[in-house]
């Protein structure tokens, strides 16, 4: 997300300025800074528009203008996380091309360089956090103040016109329905869920005991209790995407592949067996006795195709493209599920 | 015409899964099958291609029918064995007379095929739904 990635790099926010209205201009690095000579502002002349002097023609323009700028802002974060989409997709692939990469990159400037700069700015601000953590608290402070302009109408005044009113309501809509995508995004696929997700898995990851009380042998649950270690769930099948000329950086990432990060092999049979109409049983080693793990058996249930669709798909697909790639994968599942729908 | 491109069937086949030292599989299940099928549906004169593994599931194959394809996927399913057939592409569905010609004469192959036995049809590759198999892959 934006706003981590400049934390990151160690940019400070500017306050008192909404995203989108113009920025405050500030001293060039190791210019000397003239001294300050604080004067009172010349009283503001009254307007003659009726509309500037009315606050309820203001509160009202403004919650319109919010309103519009609200819509504006989900099709601009739509727009932004398809753009990350596709960016991430030409990233992955320059990754894949380290050759090509190298003749169309400027000097430092290749993926993998980027990649290593980007872990060298993370490492950076978190040193930086360990000898100072004062820094890093007003960072998160000076980012929430700046959050707060940008997404409450309440943290600025109301401006002096009925145009200037509309504009700064207008930007403040236009953040607000851009933060409910990316929150959105966050909350499903985003990096930070995505470690809050495996430290959450990891802790609950099922253990022989729930195995057991399957009714598997004690050698079979500890196996069914062991990570999970296989190709995982792929929402578009791979043969679809050979067919379809995809690459395999597609087809092998975490837009394309479900598998959640230390879940047991027993729960992941389980997710697979949900989602997958195809996928109803695996077979069990010989050294823990041989048989078979079958979700008919356990009494499971495949879900419906919106529930397929929503838990079969990797959640960075989820994040990023949303309905969109549900339902360019629902195609690829065919129609074979029509006694479903009776 | 009503086609059921769904089978269900037991195989007296060799276990073909291959399994590394941490028990981990190294090859899925079923390339035997699948290489069973491929050879009957050769000898009645259709073109098979690309056998591949489909991890976590087993194998699946191409047969040439005409302009179309079909695919035909193979997997562990307990104690039987599914084959799960579906059109490969728009462009290159088959015609359902043509679709209906091969499951029949597929199915009669395998009746005739010692090693596959209890083998019925379903509308869907489905087993939460407790419907059961019927003998005939077609119905006029």
């Amino acid at each position: 997300m934006r706003y981590g990635a400049s934390l990151l790099r160690g940019e400070r926010p500017q306050s008192g300025t909404a995203r989108g209205s113009a920025p405050q201009s500030s001293p060039s690095p190791g210019a000397t800074r003239a001294p300050v000579i604080r004067q009172a502002a010349p009283p503001a002349r009254p307007s003659r528009n009726r509309l500037d002097r009315s606050y309820i023609a203001k509160d009202l323009g403004g919650d319109l203008a919010r309103g519009v700028g609200n819509a504006a802002g989900v099709v601009q974060g739509v727009w932004h996380a398809a753009e990350g989409l596709g960016q991430g997709a030409v990233f992955l692939g320059r990754l894949a091309s380290p050759l090509i990469d190298e003749r169309i990159s400027a000097p430092g400037q290749t993926a993998a360089d980027q990649l290593v700069n980007a872990g060298k700015g993370v490492i950076d601000y978190a040193k930086k956090g360990v000898e100072n953590p004062r820094a890093v608290w007003d960072d998160v402070q000076a980012r929430w103040r700046q959050l707060n302009v940008d997404l409450d109408p309440r943290a600025t005044p109301v401006a002096d016109t009925f145009s200037g009113e509309l504009r700064r309501n207008y930007n403040i809509g236009r953040n607000q329905g851009e933060a409910v995508v990316e929150v959105g995004s966050l909350a499903v696929g985003g990096p930070l869920a995505k470690t809050a997700g495996k430290i959450g898995v990891a802790s609950k990851m099922a253990t022989p005991e729930k195995y057991l009380a399957q009714g598997f042998s004690p050698k079979a649950a500890a196996y069914l209790a062991e990570p999970y270690e296989g190709m995982g769930h792929h929402f578009v099948p791979r043969r679809v995407d050979n067919r379809l000329g995809l690459s395999p950086v597609f087809s092998e990432s975490e837009f394309n592949v479900l598998m959640p990060s230390g879940i047991s092999r027993g729960d992941f049979y389980e997710q697979h067996f949900k989602t997958d109409p195809k996928f109803n049983s695996a077979n069990l080693p010989r050294e823990v006795g041989g048989g078979t793990w079958r979700g008919k058996v356990l009494g499971l249930e495949k879900y419906s195709r919106p529930g397929r669709l929503w838990h079969g798909s990797p959640g960075p697909l989820k994040a990023r493209i949303g309905g969109l790639g549900i339902g360019a994968g629902g195609l690829m599942y065919g129609d074979t599920d029509a006694e479903e729908q009776r | 015409m009503k086609i059921r491109p769904c089978a269900e069937f037991r195989a007296d086949f060799p276990d073909d899964q291959i399994w590394d030292d941490d028990n981990n599989v190294v090859q899925f299940g079923g390339r035997n099958i699948a290489e069973a099928l491929g050879t009957i549906l050769q000898g009645q004169g259709y073109e098979v291609l690309s056998l591949e593994e489909h991890p976590e599931h087993g194998w699946d194959f191409v047969v040439g029918l005409n302009a179309g394809e079909l695919l035909f996927e193979i997997s562990f399913g307990g104690e039987t064995w599914h084959l799960s057939t579906s059109g490969q592409s728009i462009d290159r569905w088959p015609k359902p007379s043509d679709y209906a010609e091969l499951l029949i004469a597929l199915d009669a192959e395998m009746r005739k095929d010692g090693r596959f036995s209890d083998i019925g049809w379903r509308r869907e590759n489905w087993q939460g739904k407790n419907i059961a198999p019927t003998p005939h892959p077609v119905d006029a």
